[in-house]
């Protein structure tokens, strides 16, 4: 009798605190991780690697969700209206500081919290295997008669790599004739077929080609050499200093408890210390970078003044 | 006259001419390259020029016999079920509104109950197990 | 050489490899039977699961998904007007057309056999004529790929039966739709209404699912018979007889050259191969008329159009590391997932590999062929199913589908809209196969005309003097000025008499 009691009063207990804790333990459900590619490219195999990484940290599942759209601003703009519980995360791209510049969505690294950044991938100028043009000086020089008789592919007005292209136009004086295409895979199959002259893309999408004999990189556009082109110079080192990279991170709406952001850049954290992780990125191209949360939110807001500042200047969408 | 004949010419003769007139607005292009503007106005005059040639030869020619008369109403239901079901996407219980939407347009269309009831709750069995479980949509 | 190819045929005659390659067969045999879920969709979604096991396995299941999908397309392009996938939209002219003869096993065996003869005649090619094709595919810049496109709006007139007039008409609604999104040279944006959801553009699989699912199917609930029809199931034979089968074979064979061809062009792929296929199976036909009204060899040709890309694609592929369509563009991420690089090298360095690649292609060839002539009489009782549940498995099916491709509700609402015209389209007798034409091309015409231009600074006639362009503009004008010309004589023979044809 008093032992049915005091049980029925434990449970009570239970029950009130149960209900009135503000916030129960996280994660306790699965995890939603918005991308916002279609599956099957890179962004969608990073959100997806690092997702089954860091569920056994979090202890739920990742679920990863292709948005994909406008650049990547349909999932953006969706991840930031969501309730900030830490539930609904995506996958952040250099993009999400862009897309706003472009007029396709009003979201940007401020309007949203940052959990981390795990990769950063620098643009490569490549031309065809068999082409004139030995350096990047060469192919500079050329570039410089003012002529427009060199020819470059890119991979969409707007788009990170063509943004590369308006700022060697900028850094090296040379002026190029701008030939658009719906992506990096279309833009490299023009210059492999010899349609176009040169074009830039990620180290990790020129670099198949360029170790099958296709195509010639004639320089990284960054400080350092890239650890899976290593013989090709810098534009840094060439007197040059241009490009600005891609890179990979993660985000949540605006507001989520500290707490859940540092639970979440943990899992991350460890996931990217794996061995697959340093596999996929050595497959891919990527180079692996961790910026915390502090260290990501300065980098992105930094990128985002940068493009706010400089696409208005470079990129006139509606002409050629 | 076919009429219609003339009323497939007219309509596209209005959806010509506004592409043509709202391709005006577009970029034009610059030194010889056609711009953004350029092909809407083309697609606008190929579509008016079509319809125009339609048109006329459907007031010229006479009528042939049999146009069909089908049943307007029962599509307007079913459009107004559809229209209901896609309007309330998102708002949870998704497989329930599936297994109401199905059972209702069932019901309209003359099946009865049994096998309305039946089939609805196999397929959203089925759309549960295939996109739920299998592919992970979440469908809400 | 025979070392490698024994050695590849080793690889795959492995218990474990061919049980992959039976699940991806069976999977891909749903994902394309069901209308809204397609073989790029497949292949993307499978493709993180073969992270886990050997090469040879994951590789076995991904091409098995994309040889089994793209025959079972067909399957309900021929019993419910639905294509499966893009790539079976030319099915559905003469597939359908004979299930409402009564001949849906015919149709079905058809479409087996044909998908199975268009499949291996293009896997002969990769293993013997791979560099030649692949180096056909890279010659093609902006004004080839125009010329390409111009060349497949020509065949709407063809397309449109006798409603020629009213086929251009949707023919060019269907341009006029591909407009919307941001202007793909200079990413302005186009009758966007400042929705970011248009700013890609129509997605195309939602709309093809509207047109032809639910456009159908409001159609069939506008005619009261169709509701209080008698369900009486006819499937007939279902292999083709022996007379029959011998004049299909030529027809196979040579959609099946377009097809591989076609597949090999990057960015092209089965949809346009199979209406170029199609076409050219009726200009060479005795009996035109019969063409998307039921004729077997206009179904051959389609079947084995669609089916010759993958092995056109696949050549791209391996030869050139560049993907030959969607899929392939997946397959490759997987591939380099392996460690394995396609492209010249792997040719050079990995023979066995490659030919591993051909023999896991035959196979997962003839499985599909034997699950679709098995299948056939089971599938096409799905016909006896009342009317109305049919319908309704459509509507959902298509719902679910258009949401599931990118998880946007946007797509959805554009299926109904689309189903709405399709409606609207079929009580009017507009026909509906040039406007997906015009949807599909539309975009491939545009971008590489102006691409063209800058490449020759604004000068058009420099277009005209490279030989494919020439050779894709002159066929291009003459399907557009044929019926012209027929019509013309046809109707000067009729003032003279009465026509000794119907």
């Amino acid at each position: 009798m008093r032992a049915g009691r005091s049980i029925g009063i434990l449970s009570a207990g239970i029950l009130l605190a149960a209900c009135s804790a503000p916030q129960g333990p996280y994660p306790a459900r699965e995890i939603k991780l918005i991308v916002q590619a279609a599956p099957g490219g890179t962004s969608d195999t990073v959100s997806r690697v690092m997702a089954s990484l860091a569920e056994s940290r979090l202890g739920v599942p990742i679920v990863c969700e292709n948005r994909p759209g406008a650049s990547g601003a349909l999932a953006f703009s969706f991840v930031a209206r969501r309730s900030p519980d830490g539930y609904t995360i995506g996958h952040a791209p250099v993009e999400i500081a862009i897309v706003r510049s472009l007029g396709y969505a009003d979201v940007g690294p401020s309007d949203v919290s940052l959990i981390c950044l795990v990769s950063k991938t620098a643009p490569a100028l490549v031309v065809n295997a068999d082409a004139r043009w030995a350096t990047f000086e060469d192919f500079i020089t050329e570039a410089k008669g003012g002529s427009g008789a060199v020819v470059m592919a890119n991979s969409g007005i707007g788009s990170i790599w063509h943004f590369n292209i308006l700022l060697m136009e900028q850094g090296t004086r040379a002026r190029f004739t701008h030939l658009p295409y719906g992506g990096s895979t279309p833009a490299l199959v023009s210059v492999i077929g010899g349609h176009s002259d040169g074009a830039v893309a990620g180290v990790g999408e020129v670099v198949s080609h360029v170790q099958s004999g296709t195509l010639r990189a004639l320089a990284v556009f960054d400080a350092e050499r890239s650890s899976v082109l290593p013989d090709v110079p810098t534009t840094h080192e060439l007197g040059y200093p241009i490009g600005t990279p891609a890179w990979s991170g993660f985000f949540g709406p605006a507001g989520i408890d500290e707490e859940r952001v540092s639970q979440l850049a943990d899992a991350f954290e460890m996931a990217f210390g794996s061995p697959e992780w340093a596999k996929l990125c050595r497959e891919r191209g990527m180079q692996p970078l961790f910026l915390g949360r502090e260290d990501f939110e300065s980098f992105a807001l930094q990128q985002q003044q940068f493009f706010e500042e400089q696409i208005p200047r470079l990129v006139r969408l509606g002409a050629p | 006259m076919v009429r219609e004949d003339v009323a497939t010419g007219g309509a596209f003769l209005v959806l010509g001419a506004g592409l043509l007139a709202s391709g005006t607005l577009l970029p034009a292009g610059v030194g010889g390259l056609p711009g953004a503007g350029f092909f809407p106005q083309a697609i606008g005059v190929l579509m008016a020029a079509l319809a125009a040639s339609l048109a006329i030869r459907g007031i010229r020619h006479s009528p042939t016999a049999g146009t069909n008369s089908g049943d307007l109403r029962s599509v307007a239901v079913i459009a107004a079920l559809l229209f209901a079901y896609l309007a309330l996407w998102g708002t949870g219980f998704f497989l329930v509104r599936t297994a109401v939407f199905v059972l209702l347009a069932l019901r309209f269309l003359g099946q009865r109950w049994l096998p309305s009831l039946a089939f609805s709750a196999a397929l959203v069995a089925f759309v549960h197990i295939a996109f739920d479980v299998g592919l992970n949509v979440s469908l809400q | 050489m025979t070392a490698e190819l024994l050695a590849g045929l080793a690889a795959v005659l492995d218990w474990q490899v061919l049980a992959f390659l039976a699940a991806g067969v069976s999977l891909g045999a749903v994902f394309g039977a069901l209308p809204g879920l397609t073989a790029t969709m497949g292949v993307a979604v499978l493709t993180p699961l073969t992270f886990w096991v050997s090469p040879e396995q994951g590789l076995a299941m991904l091409l098995g998904i994309y040889c089994g999908a793209i025959p079972a397309g067909g399957i309900p392009a021929i019993l419910i007007n639905v294509p499966g996938t893009p790539a079976s939209i030319a099915t559905s002219w003469d597939g359908y057309a004979l299930t409402r003869k009564g001949k849906a096993g015919l149709a079905l065996g058809i479409n087996a056999l044909a998908s199975a003869a268009g499949q291996l005649t293009s896997i002969a090619f990769l293993a013997f004529l791979a560099f030649p094709i692949a180096s056909f595919a890279l010659r093609f810049g902006p004004a080839e790929y125009f010329g390409l496109a111009l060349l497949g709006i020509s065949l709407m007139a063809g397309v449109s039966g006798d409603r020629v007039l009213q086929g251009m008409l949707a023919g060019s609604l269907g341009l006029a739709l591909a407009l919307v999104g941001l202007d793909p040279m200079t990413a302005y944006p186009r009758y966007t209404f400042g929705l970011s959801e248009f700013l890609d553009g129509i997605s195309f699989v939602p709309v093809m699912i509207g047109l032809f699912g639910l456009g159908e199917v409001l159609s069939q609930v506008s005619d009261r018979r169709a509701r209080a029809r008698a369900t009486k199931i006819e499937i007939g034979r279902v292999v083709p007889k022996a007379r029959d089968a011998r004049s299909l074979v030529g027809s196979a064979l040579s959609g099946a050259g377009v097809g591989t061809m076609v597949g090999a062009i990057p960015a092209a792929g089965g949809d346009i191969g199979s209406v170029i296929a199609w076409e050219q199976a009726r200009r060479t036909a005795k009996d035109k008329g019969q063409f998307g009204k039921g004729s077997l060899r206009g179904l051959a040709a389609s079947c084995s159009a669609c089916n010759a890309a993958i092995g056109g694609a696949m050549t791209t592929m391996l030869t050139l590391g560049i993907p030959g369509d969607a899929v392939s563009a997946i397959l490759i991420g997987a591939l380099l997932i392996h460690g394995i690089q396609p492209g010249p090298l792997l040719f050079a360095n990995n023979q066995a590999f490659v030919f591993s690649i051909v023999f896991l292609l035959v196979f997962a060839c003839l499985m599909i062929m034997v699950v679709g002539l098995l299948g056939a009489r089971p599938l096409a009782k799905v016909l006896s199913v009342p009317p109305p549940l049919l319908w309704a498995g459509i509507i959902v099916f298509g719902t679910v589908g258009s949401y599931a491709l990118n998880n946007a509700v946007a797509d959805v609402w554009a299926m109904y809209a689309a189903g709405l015209l399709g409606f609207v389209f079929r009580r009017a007798r507009i026909p509906l196969g040039p406007l997906v034409l015009g949807l599909i091309l539309g975009p491939m015409m545009e971008s590489n005309l102006r691409r063209a231009l800058i490449l020759s600074g604004g000068d058009w006639l420099a277009l005209v003097a490279r030989p494919i362009v020439a050779v894709f503009l002159a066929a291009a004008v003459l399907s557009i000025a044929w019926p012209w010309i027929r019509s013309r004589r046809s109707a000067s023979r009729s003032n003279l008499g009465p026509p000794s044809s119907a």
